[in-house]
């Protein structure tokens, strides 16, 4: 466990690290330490190879891609170690015909033995029937072993980042791991199902053909084997200069990617600004950038292939020539040569593969490494002891699907909602993000204490910047706290399991993430088996009821990603809904209502109080309205509770509080004065 | 409205082979035909040359060996490196300008479809998710440039190539020719039978695939949500079940795409044996032609040659059909309707004052149920309007139809006397600047960020633009300051603070109109009262229109227009709006409630 900590501290800064360079010896440090801790373990326990999806064991194969794969297939070895055999067999049977078609020259046409020619005629039509369907055998094996391969790998991952943490989300785009669970993987399947065997085939089929050769007559196989260096480093060559073209291509399509992502991301902005013309240079030049790095990977494509191809059909010259005046010379039959002819074929194919080979063997080994350290990366948020199957079901590992099954039954039984009562106490948090790429200066929270009763409900004030967010976000442990312990009915946060304290928290978050899937769906995405009247009655609630059904579809209607399509309000509103429908026990508001409407905002507040049965309640607000009549006001100023207290109390104070009521009553006793002239 | 689309609902890949839509797709090849004509002479030439060496083979065989002719077999020998060399120069000019030929027809391609992305409306990027808009612009272009370039030159050389290798069996021997061509048949019949089921089983898998993508892209997105709601069981339940289909589908084709090789190569084999018994029977009988073996060999190797063209037409008729869908959405995308477009004789705008007028306006997203209805009223220069009115109600309608977002039923806008509909866009909207409550910051340092809105501005005026806007002091509290890069998940950054830095970009753009819709809504009070300065500075001199709940906003707006059934149901300054004690006055009463718990 220890080395652990070590290596996910390491593994994170690599990850960042791929902007930040000055720390970029560290990836084989690790790896180097990892290595000679493991290579120990895994000498004296054929254990050790079970748990290569495992998260809390992939740390283990850092550096190790190929163990790590081959621990990964596991289950399937029996079955991929036959694939191969077959393969073998397959390769020896491609070049038989060659052999007999040599054997037909010499000894029917030559010699006039006919009574050969039925067997070999015999062979040429069963050789092809043979080798096919062993082809088509070994090569499904291999297809539906590197399919499961990737199937439990990517859920093996999806699982992993469903449990990383807040800060890990921050410093990740997207895009990269979408490139992990999709290229990455793929990479891996590619090598499974396809470079694997078709190295071992390449080098069999070429030692195999080189024997024969020379064992026919040497002369002439010399005079062939003379040229195949030059293939191969020709090859090699092209491999690695090709490889970073590759790479550049990568990189450029994923720049030009990110342009039309932002581009329509930012439809609004770009149409506001009128920046057509800026945007389409900024797309032209990544546009342009990519064509040009795809011609330099054709130029380097069109130097070597046709070399290669060049090279390979420069051998029938020793045929032509040296063949020729061996069979003259009588040395050789002339059956002989045409099987020598035959054979070159076979045998210079693997040659000009070599350099694909070996390509695709190298972005194989750099997807399974960034996979392990996905793998490894770990959670700074987690459950306080993982679920019993961990450690109680060693029998099921390797047996991937079942046991992710497993985990999930026993996860959902130890999160069978245990209903909190709602009592919240912070005791003396500091709480500061973490990130590698940008230390924190100071604290973004300092010192909170407080302590609310079930049923209360706490106002928070503050500036922007000023802590807010960042204090409720430790009640459902979206981050950790550094300092202190925030205890929930009295027991600390950290001690419950992680999703059974968050299905007793409904938050509405600032930023409104809809899914694209039904209003209703989106409204019971914390309990899918929700009723319609339940999801009604969360609607009515949330004041979205008004709506709803006049959208398209009603309730069925699908609303897009980020709830494109609905305005702010009513956006915020479902959101809104759908932390009701849980029924929580916490409800977190962080600026729930901010594009609602003041009458709306009141309406819902009405809702709220009628049917809160003891719920707690966490509302940030800008407006003293909404807050007034908390039972607790908290007011932050960089990351410090600078006042607390009732709305009355707060009034007496005349601090911040008082300044924003001020300013806000400003208008307002300015309007009560007017409103009074008016009537009289 | 378009339909919304959801991860799992496929988009429709079958069309039907459409020539008219290949052939304007070909005019993107067209500035290139006269490269493309060359370089399809070299390739028939060197697939001429290359055809060669069964029969330089044949020649060696029958004439130099038995001859003893070792000076023949050098000749054969010399020519043979000579067609190699020339083979390997040709193939290599048509890789390199291939190559060029197919990327310059994606970069005009994609070109094309950018700029067209440029002026499509907002209705077009509210209807769908956007990963299905990138997909077009980034990857169906793409999959259709092989076939343009390469796939259609390689179709006309295979083709060729057919030709060429029948001249050549008949040259080797013209008698086993018919003989040579009997397994043709059989191959054509069953590539043909078995393509279509090839065609079928990848088009589900491609759907497979882009809704495990899209599921992938939407989870890694929404995880903190998926994670408070503790929906992860769920999800991956849904993941598996997507990626299970994705390996059956898979399956589905490597069965049918492993069974071509086997075939091809059976088919062939059954010839060749076939050959080698007619050639020796009709030795042994005396009854046949007399076949030399260099010939025979080479009429083999020549068959042999036969069955790579036919495959690889096949192949580009499958190639053919699935780019046939992919055209089809590029055309489609290219054809979308851009509904704002500068008038025909539009002329620009000139610098405003300010005076907007909405005559008569009617307008409606959906034909049918308009959201305003004969709306008129008149706003002069440098006066400032506040909108209140319920949500959904058309508040901002109004003033996304200021910049003409969307274009009127019926009805004029006027600003300063100019039609906005017969000006050009672009001299219109540069004059506005329009703040939203959710404002897209794009992935790069708050410096930038505020530099979009002048893109020549010095980092000296960023800096002012958001002082003026009290957002320095926010900004300068990251470690970072200006350089703080805004990440996608927006960690660090509040939404306060975001609408201050778009409040500098837009402060920076120096607009003529200013929109704020909802634009301080996640803005504290504090702040905002700093704020409420550099706005007045902003609004100064400058019509503005506001959209805002908070009465301190509103209260000081030269006209407040209370937007309701589809019109102003209710304007005014706020004191007469106030003695009136009608809408606007219920509003604020319930305002005041709510902050003193007092009813008046």
């Amino acid at each position: 466990m220890l080395e652990y900590t070590a290596l996910t501290g390491r593994i994170e800064v690599i990850r960042v690290n791929k902007q930040n360079k000055h720390t970029a010896g560290s990836v084989r440090q690790v790896r180097r330490l990892n290595r000679q801790e493991n290579d120990q373990l895994f000498k004296h326990s054929r254990d050790a190879y079970r748990d290569a999806l495992n998260p809390q064991e992939a740390w283990r194969f850092t550096g190790h891609p190929f163990r790590w794969i081959f621990a990964a297939i596991h289950k399937d070895m029996g079955w991929f170690v036959l694939a191969l055999v077959l393969d073998l067999i397959f390769s020896s049977l491609s070049m038989i015909p060659s052999v007999i078609t040599g054997k037909i020259v010499d000894e029917v046409l030559d010699q006039q033995l006919y009574t050969h020619l039925v067997l070999f005629l015999t062979i040429l039509v069963v050789v092809p029937l043979l080798r096919g369907s062993i082809m088509y055998l070994f090569r499904n094996i291999l297809e539906e072993i590197s399919q499961r391969a990737m199937v439990n790998i990517r859920n093996a991952l999806y699982r992993h980042l469903q449990n990383m943490d807040l800060s890990f989300y921050s410093d990740t785009p997207t895009g990269n791991l979408m490139a992990n669970l999709t290229g990455d993987v793929d990479n891996i399947r590619h090598f499974v199902a396809f470079a694997a065997y078709s190295t071992l085939e390449q080098i069999f089929i070429f030692v195999v053909g080189i024997s024969y050769l020379l064992y026919l007559n040497w002369q002439l196989a010399l005079s062939i084997a003379v040229f195949t260096p030059v293939i191969f480093f020709l090859a090699w060559r092209f491999a690695r200069q090709i490889r970073p073209r590759w790479s550049q291509i990568r990189r450029s399509f994923e720049r030009l990617n990110a342009v039309v992502q932002e581009n329509i991301s930012g439809n609004r902005v770009t149409k506001a600004f009128v920046r057509k013309v800026y945007e389409t240079e900024r797309f032209e030049r990544e546009n342009q950038t990519y064509r040009e790095m795809n011609n330099e990977a054709a130029d380097v494509r069109s130097r070597f292939i046709p070399a290669l191809d060049g090279m390979a059909n420069f051998l029938s010259i020793p045929i032509i020539l040296l063949g020729g005046i061996l069979v003259i010379r009588g040395q050789i039959t002339l059956g002989e040569l045409v099987a020598f002819n035959g054979l070159i074929f076979v045998l210079v194919n693997p040659t000009r593969q070599i350099g694909f080979r070996i390509d695709e063997i190298q972005r194989f080994s750099t997807s399974a490494d960034k996979i392990i350290d996905l793998l490894s990366t770990k959670t700074r948020v987690r459950s306080p002891l993982p679920p019993a199957t961990d450690t109680a079901v060693p029998e099921q590992h390797g047996q991937e699907a079942a046991l992710l099954l497993q985990l999930d039954q026993a996860e959902a039984q130890c999160c069978a909602i245990q209903p909190l009562k709602g009592e919240v106490e912070f005791r003396d948090v500091s709480f500061h993000h973490h990130s590698f790429t940008r230390p924190a200066r100071h604290e973004t929270l300092d010192h909170i204490n407080f302590h609310v009763l079930p049923g209360q409900t706490i106002g928070i004030m503050g500036a922007t910047g000023s802590g807010k967010t960042s204090l409720v976000e430790l009640i459902p442990r979206l981050q950790d706290v550094n300092q202190g312990q925030i205890l929930i009915d009295g027991k600390d946060v950290r001690s419950y399991q992680l999703q059974a304290l968050r299905r007793n928290i409904g938050v509405v978050t600032q930023d409104v993430f809809l899914f694209s899937d039904t209003v209703s769906s989106n409204i019971a995405y914390g309990r899918p088996d929700l009723t319609d009247q339940a999801v009604h009655e969360a609607a009515r609630i949330a004041c979205a009821d008004g709506f709803i059904p006049d959208m398209e579809e009603g309730y069925d209607t699908i609303i897009g990603e980020r709830g494109v399509g609905l305005s702010g309000g009513q956006r915020q509103r479902i959101s809104l809904a759908r932390a009701l429908a849980i029924q929580p026990a916490i409800l977190i508001l962080d600026d729930t209502t901010s594009a609602v409407d003041m009458e709306t905002d009141q309406e819902i507040r009405d809702h709220l109080a009628r049917q809160q049965h003891g719920q707690t309640v966490f509302m940030i607000a800008s407006r003293i309205s909404s807050i007034r009549s908390a039972d607790l006001i908290l007011v932050l100023d960089q990351g410090r509770i600078v006042e607390r207290g009732t709305h009355d109390e707060l009034l007496t104070q005349k601090g911040y509080y008082y300044d924003i009521y001020l300013t806000q009553m400003g208008q307002i006793d300015h309007t009560l004065d007017e409103m009074r002239k008016a009537g009289e | 409205m378009a339909r919304r689309n959801r991860y799992d609902m496929d988009e429709e890949l079958e069309t039907p082979f459409n020539m008219a839509q290949f052939r304007r797709m070909l005019h993107y090849a067209l500035p290139y035909k006269k490269i493309m004509l060359l370089v399809l002479i070299v390739m028939i030439a060197a697939s001429a040359l290359s055809m060669l060496s069964p029969y330089l083979l044949k020649i060696a065989m029958d004439t130099a060996i038995p001859g003893h002719d070792v000076r023949l077999l050098l000749i054969l020998a010399a020519i043979y490196l000579v067609v190699v060399l020339v083979v390997a120069f040709f193939t290599s000019y048509r890789m390199r300008t291939m190559n060029v030929i197919g990327q310059s027809i994606i970069h005009d391609l994609r070109l094309d479809m950018y700029r067209h992305l440029q002026r499509l409306p907002f209705s077009y990027f509210d209807s769908r998710p956007h990963g299905k808009i990138l997909v077009r612009i980034v990857h169906y272009v793409n999959s259709v440039s092989d076939l343009l370039s390469s796939g259609l030159i390689n179709a006309v050389v295979d083709a060729i190539s057919l030709v060429i290798i029948l001249a050549y069996m008949i040259l080797t021997d013209a008698g086993l020719t018919l003989y040579g061509l009997l397994g043709l048949p059989l191959l054509v019949l069953g590539i043909f039978s078995l393509k279509g089921l090839q065609r079928r089983a990848r088009r589900r898998l491609n759907q497979s695939s882009s809704n495990l993508t899209a599921y992938v892209q939407e989870s890694m997105q929404g995880m903190t949500i998926t994670q408070l709601f503790a929906r992860e069981a769920e999800n991956r339940q849904t993941f598996r079940e997507l990626g299970d289909n994705y390996h059956h589908r898979w399956m589905d084709v490597v069965r049918l795409d492993l069974l071509f090789w086997p075939m091809t190569d059976f088919i062939g084999s059954v010839t060749v044996a076939f050959l080698y018994g007619l050639v020796v029977w009709w030795v042994r009988s005396q009854t046949g032609p007399a076949v030399p073996v260099g010939t025979m060999i080479a009429f083999i190797a020549y068959v042999q040659r036969f069955w790579a063209p036919i495959n690889n037409l096949a192949n580009f008729y499958t190639q053919l059909l699935n780019g046939a869908s992919y055209i089809e959405r590029i055309f489609e995308f290219l054809d979308e309707p851009l509904e704002i477009e500068d008038a025909p004789g539009a002329r620009p705008l000139p610098r405003i004052d300010g005076k907007v007028e909405f005559c008569d306006v009617t307008f409606s997203y959906e034909p049918g149920h308009p959201i305003l209805e004969h709306l008129s009223f008149t706003a002069q220069a440098g006066e400032s309007i506040a909108l209140v009115g319920p949500t959904g109600a058309g508040k901002s309608t109004v003033v996304n139809l200021i910049s003409r977002f969307y274009n009127l039923d019926s009805g004029k806008i006027l600003i300063d006397g100019h039609d906005i509909s017969q000006v050009t866009l672009d001299s219109l909207r540069s004059q506005m600047g329009i703040m939203l409550q959710d404002p897209y910051l794009f992935p790069t340092t708050i410096m930038e960020n505020i530099r979009y809105g002048r893109l020549d501005a010095t980092d000296q005026e960023c800096i002012e633009a958001a002082r003026a806007v009290c957002a320095h002091d926010f900004i300068m509290r990251h470690p970072d300051g200006y350089q703080t890069v805004i990440r996608e998940h927006g960690s660090g950054v509040s939404s306060g603070e975001r609408q201050l830095i778009s409040f500098a970009r837009v402060m920076l753009s120096a607009p003529r109109i200013l929109i704020l819709d909802e634009a301080t809504a996640s803005i504290d009070t504090k702040t905002e009262k700093a704020l409420q300065l550099g706005l007045a500075r902003l609004q100064k001199g400058r019509t503005s229109f506001v959209i805002a709940h908070r009465l301190s906003t509103i209260r000081d707006s030269s006209q407040i227009f209370y937007i309701a059934n589809r019109g102003i149901a209710e304007r005014g300054t706020h004191e007469e709006l106030l003695k009136k004690d009608q809408l606007y006055a219920a509003l604020h009463k319930s305002q005041i409630f709510a902050m003193t718990g007092r009813e008046l």
